[in-house]
């Protein structure tokens, strides 16, 4: 029974931060000013989320968190989908098409793991004034995109190594080439490490606020630069914690929905993600 | 006409030469045995006359037709694999049209050749499941399938039976046999096991080292080896070499041999004597059958030796009895109830017009 | 099927010879996309980076070459040993309380428990949130105003006092509750993914040897995941010092810059600052400093495979 109590406690330590989210989220500014951080809502208000979404004030922009919920949802879905069909390409090639050298360029291509992204911010900010994409959606995605292969090139490899070679020696041998042994036989066995590569990618790119604040400004940012600055200002007048829990509710549900859907692929994508070469 | 020709094939894979000069000659209709050690090269040879290794040296003709630099798909071959290699994501009748689907044959002839293959091989009701829903042995007759859909010039086998149980191994053994009495298509089949290399074969090419050590017809490699590799790996229980001075006493030119006590001189048959004399050495390695020792019944019998019986295995049809000659250890096969009781000593028979002798440096055959 | 006659023989085997030279070029081809976009984007920026931090650049890059002088001037600066000192301290708490935290729930969890799937999830969730909400909630919660430190008083302990977030030196340990809040869960996620490789036949014969089960664990099953332990900390290091995002949604750095790290201060003096040379020297720094983690781990580990492969 004491381990039931132990876990139930760390559950609850776990939960205690979404818990205060949402009631928060629910509650009007008066009770969340007068009334315990803990208390449930009384009476249960939307008008937070409305505002958050709607009319809230990132600096002098009050138009709320839509427009840059857009934002990320249009970047986030290219960068995911190219990011996903180049891992897969590269993954199929590095294991059933292996030439002299190929290790090696998978090697090389690793290291990109595990170098800081300070270490690409100011090259990459100044290549993309020079081609026309700063501050803009494309950026994003040619950003993303381009940093998240070493990690979808990675999953769909370690995935391919343990598919036979032999099937695609079988295809070979029936008249099968590289471009249709991938589309027929690889692609169609692949679903798994797609949906590892997809989730990681989505909730990365989803989630990341680091390119965000960088490489964007005012109405091009994602919604997590846009959610911290809504933040910010609110802190500069009176503190309205119900709108932004209300903002910070809205930013996670994408990533959370897809944790509750298919939480099963996303710890796959982390285990295989952590456990390199 | 042959089939396969194979002139002086290597390959290496870095600095590592794996297949040395390979030559090999095959006509058509023939079913072809690649036996010997894992590792001796058997699956690169196989992948090399598939197009699915790139050739170092040398040159392969299928059908005359000089085919080096074509891939799989333009070499008329068809091949099986050890794991099958079934399409997952196809249905049966998915994985035997794929080839032809491949090669543009239109739809209504494509299941016209499903409908018969299915047939030949018995799996009519398969033909909707997934491999995943399969046995092992119904995999296995997929397997075969697609590859005798295709219709090609030479079927290539890689170790198709291994991963069956030995059971089914014994029964799809039988049926590969018929398939080729029946279809007559020469086949190429690669295996590690003698027994299968025996009984399927009409040649065997033994391999070893990334060489054909020997290349002939099973009754003959089993009886006149080349070297003593060959005479130890094909035969089972495995031939017995003993290591013997050879010695030339009142006239009568012979072995030595000593169970542990007296030492015999055991006369050679002429022709074998005359072998060995123009050889010309003392000391040699004697390889004999477990079949060609017997324990002799007679009391005092003058060509028999006294050895020591260590073990008794009854395997059924036979006995063998593990005993030491020379200080090596020897296995004699026995009629069952005929056999020596263990921790006795016994006669031995050694049926010396059998016997093979062996150069004990380089190993290879001198009478 | 096949044409044998010597005309005919003699097309397809041109026509073959060009679809196998096709399945040679095609997946190197396939290749060249990532294989440019990591020669540009990986080594190219990362050699550009190392050569701006020897430069004079400051509002904008430029080519005028300064020696060490940026590193020097680096070394100088309070700002920066503060986030050298901020990293550290957070850096060895993170990773030993995750470590233990993830280690202990996930021996809990892997003794037959009711509602696993339920546990499991409700720990892992946090990794899935971006680590701005994790900040804003966290700001929420530990504001000394209305958050936890309010009801605890509330509870009666009227001078309970909580209040790290605007503590300078207490604010880095607010960091690390968040942070651990947010990655524990994973490393239980992954020790509990050792625990459940390791063969059950160990245990048992450990038993039946008399071993108590705290005993089991110490001895065999604890050793057992060394490659689990391995990669968690190779994953929390490389966290460790990326760590930005939480840092400015919960404390914006401050009080001050109390709680600023190499990645907050790569960002201030890169980009709001206009000394692109000192941004780009903290940045190469950083990169130095996950190799130097990293590489002594990684040694060891292939050390103690092959140890583990010639025995
Ligand atoms: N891609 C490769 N690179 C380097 N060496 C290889 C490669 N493929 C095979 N070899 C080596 O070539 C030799 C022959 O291998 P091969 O697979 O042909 O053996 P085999 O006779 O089929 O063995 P088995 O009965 O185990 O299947 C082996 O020593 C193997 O290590
Ligand atoms: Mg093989």
């Amino acid at each position: 029974m004491l381990i039931y109590a132990i876990l139930i406690f760390a559950a609850a330590y776990y939960l205690l931060p979404l818990y205060v989210m949402l009631t928060t989220s629910l509650k009007t500014l008066h009770q969340v000013n007068n009334a315990s951080l803990l208390s449930l809502p009384d009476p249960i208000t939307f008008k937070p989320w409305a505002e958050a979404w709607s009319s809230a004030c990132m600096g002098v922009n009050c138009s709320g968190l839509q427009h840059y919920f857009w934002n990320s949802v249009s970047f986030v879905l290219p960068a995911v989908f190219i990011s996903t069909v180049f891992g897969a390409l590269n993954g199929y090639v590095l294991t059933k098409w292996q030439f002299r050298g190929s290790n090696l360029f998978f090697g090389l291509l690793l290291v990109g793991t595990f170098v800081p992204y300070q270490m690409f911010l100011l090259p990459m900010a100044w290549t993309l004034g020079k081609i026309g994409l700063s501050n803009s959606i494309g950026g994003l995605v040619l950003v993303h995109s381009v940093y998240g292969l070493a990690f979808t090139t990675l999953f769909c490899r370690n995935f391919y190594v343990s598919m036979p070679d032999e099937l695609v020696k079988a295809a070979r041998v029936d008249g099968a080439g590289f471009i249709r042994i991938f589309w027929r036989i690889v692609l169609p066995l692949s679903l798994p490490i797609l949906m590892v590569s997809i989730i990681w990618q989505f909730t990365q790119i989803w989630n990341d606020f680091l390119f965000g604040i960088v490489f964007t400004s005012g109405t091009h940012q994602p919604i997590t630069v846009a959610l911290y600055n809504m933040v910010d200002t609110s802190s500069t007048g009176i503190k309205r914690y119900n709108v932004d829990m209300a903002g910070a509710v809205i930013t996670a549900l994408p990533t959370f929905i897809i944790y509750i859907l298919a939480g099963r692929y996303f710890v796959r994508g982390l285990t295989a993600g952590s456990v390199k070469g | 006409m042959s089939v396969l020709t194979i002139r002086k094939i290597n390959k290496t894979y870095g600095n590592e030469a794996v297949l040395h000069d390979i030559n090999i000659d095959m006509q058509d209709g023939e079913f072809l045995i690649l036996v010997g050690p894992s590792g001796c090269g058997k699956t690169t040879l196989l992948n090399m006359i598939a197009g699915l290794e790139s050739v170092t040296g040398g040159e392969i003709a299928i059908d005359g037709r000089r085919i080096n630099g074509l891939g799989p798909r333009d070499r008329n071959i068809a091949m099986v694999f050890q794991s099958y290699a079934l399409y997952p994501n196809m249905t049966v009748r998915g994985n035997i049209s794929f080839g032809l689907e491949m090669r543009k044959v239109p739809r209504p002839r494509r299941s016209e050749i499903v409908n018969r293959v299915a047939k030949t091989l018995q799996i009519e009701h398969l033909l909707d499941r997934k491999p995943a829903a399969l046995s092992g042995g119904q995999r296995q007759r997929v397997a075969i399938g697609r590859a005798l859909a295709r219709e090609p010039s030479l079927f290539l086998f890689d170790e198709p039976l291994s991963a069956l149980d030995a059971k089914l191994r014994d029964e799809m053994r039988t049926e590969l046999k018929i398939l080729h009495q029946r279809l007559k298509t020469s086949m190429v089949y690669v295996t590690h096991d003698q027994i299968e290399a025996m009984t399927l074969g009409d040649r065997i090419a033994v391999m070893y080292g990334g060489r054909v050590q020997q290349l002939g017809a099973p009754q003959d490699i089993y009886d006149n080896p080349t070297n003593r590799f060959v005479a130890g790996f094909i035969g089972s229980p495995a031939m017995n070499f003993i290591p013997c001075e050879l010695a030339e006493e009142n006239g009568a030119f012979g072995v030595r041999l000593s169970g542990g006590e007296e030492t015999r001189l055991l006369p050679l048959p002429d022709a074998i004597a005359d072998k060995l004399k123009s050889w010309g050495r003392g000391k040699a390695v004697l390889g004999v059958r477990p079949e060609h020792v017997t324990p002799s019944t007679a009391e005092q019998q003058t060509e028999a030796v006294s050895c020591p019986v260590n073990v008794v295995e009854p395997t059924g049809p036979n006995t063998y009895v593990f005993s030491k000659v020379n200080d090596v250890e020897i296995i004699v096969r026995c009629t069952p109830g005929h056999a020596p009781e263990a921790g006795s000593r016994a006669k031995l028979e050694f049926d010396l017009s059998k016997a093979l002798f062996f150069d004990p440096e380089t190993d290879d055959r001198v009478a | 099927m096949a044409a044998n006659s010597p005309a005919a023989s003699a097309g397809t085997y041109r026509s073959s010879r060009w679809r196998e030279h096709l399945d040679t070029v095609l997946p190197k081809l396939t290749l060249v996309p990532t294989g440019a976009a990591a020669l540009i984007f990986l080594y190219g920026f990362i050699a550009w980076t190392i050569w701006l931090s020897f430069t004079k650049s400051t509002l904008l890059p430029n080519n005028r070459f300064a020696g060490l002088a940026q590193y020097r001037f680096l070394f100088k600066l309070d700002t920066w040993w503060v986030s050298v000192t901020n990293l550290v301290i957070f850096g060895v708490l993170y990773i030993v309380i995750c470590l233990a935290i993830g280690l202990f729930l996930a021996i809990l969890i892997d003794q037959k428990i009711r509602a696993e799937n339920l546990l499991r999830t409700i720990y892992l969730y946090p990794l899935a949130l971006s680590l701005v909400v994790t900040g804003v909630a966290w700001k929420w919660i530990l504001n000394p105003d209305l958050g936890l430190q309010s009801v605890v008083r509330s509870l009666g302990f009227t001078h309970f006092t909580f209040d790290w977030l605007v503590q300078p030196h207490m604010a880095i340990y607010t960091i690390v509750i968040a942070a651990v809040w947010q990655a524990s869960g994973f490393v239980m996620a992954l020790f509990l993914a050792g625990l459940r490789g390791i063969d059950g036949a160990i245990i048992k014969a450990a038993q039946i040897d008399g071993a108590s089960l705290p005993r089991i664990y110490l001895r065999i099953i604890i050793p057992s995941l060394r490659p689990v332990f391995f990669s968690a900390v190779i994953l929390l290091v490389s966290m460790a010092i990326k760590s930005f995002d939480l840092i400015i949604a919960l404390t914006g750095g401050g009080p001050g810059y109390a709680t600023w790290l190499p990645a907050i201060f790569m960002y201030n003096y890169g980009f709001n600052r206009g000394q692109i040379g000192l941004g780009t020297a903290a940045a190469v720094l950083m990169m130095l400093a996950v190799a130097l983690a990293l590489l002594p781990l990684i040694l060891s580990e292939l050390k103690e495979k092959r140890r583990a492969s010639t025995r």
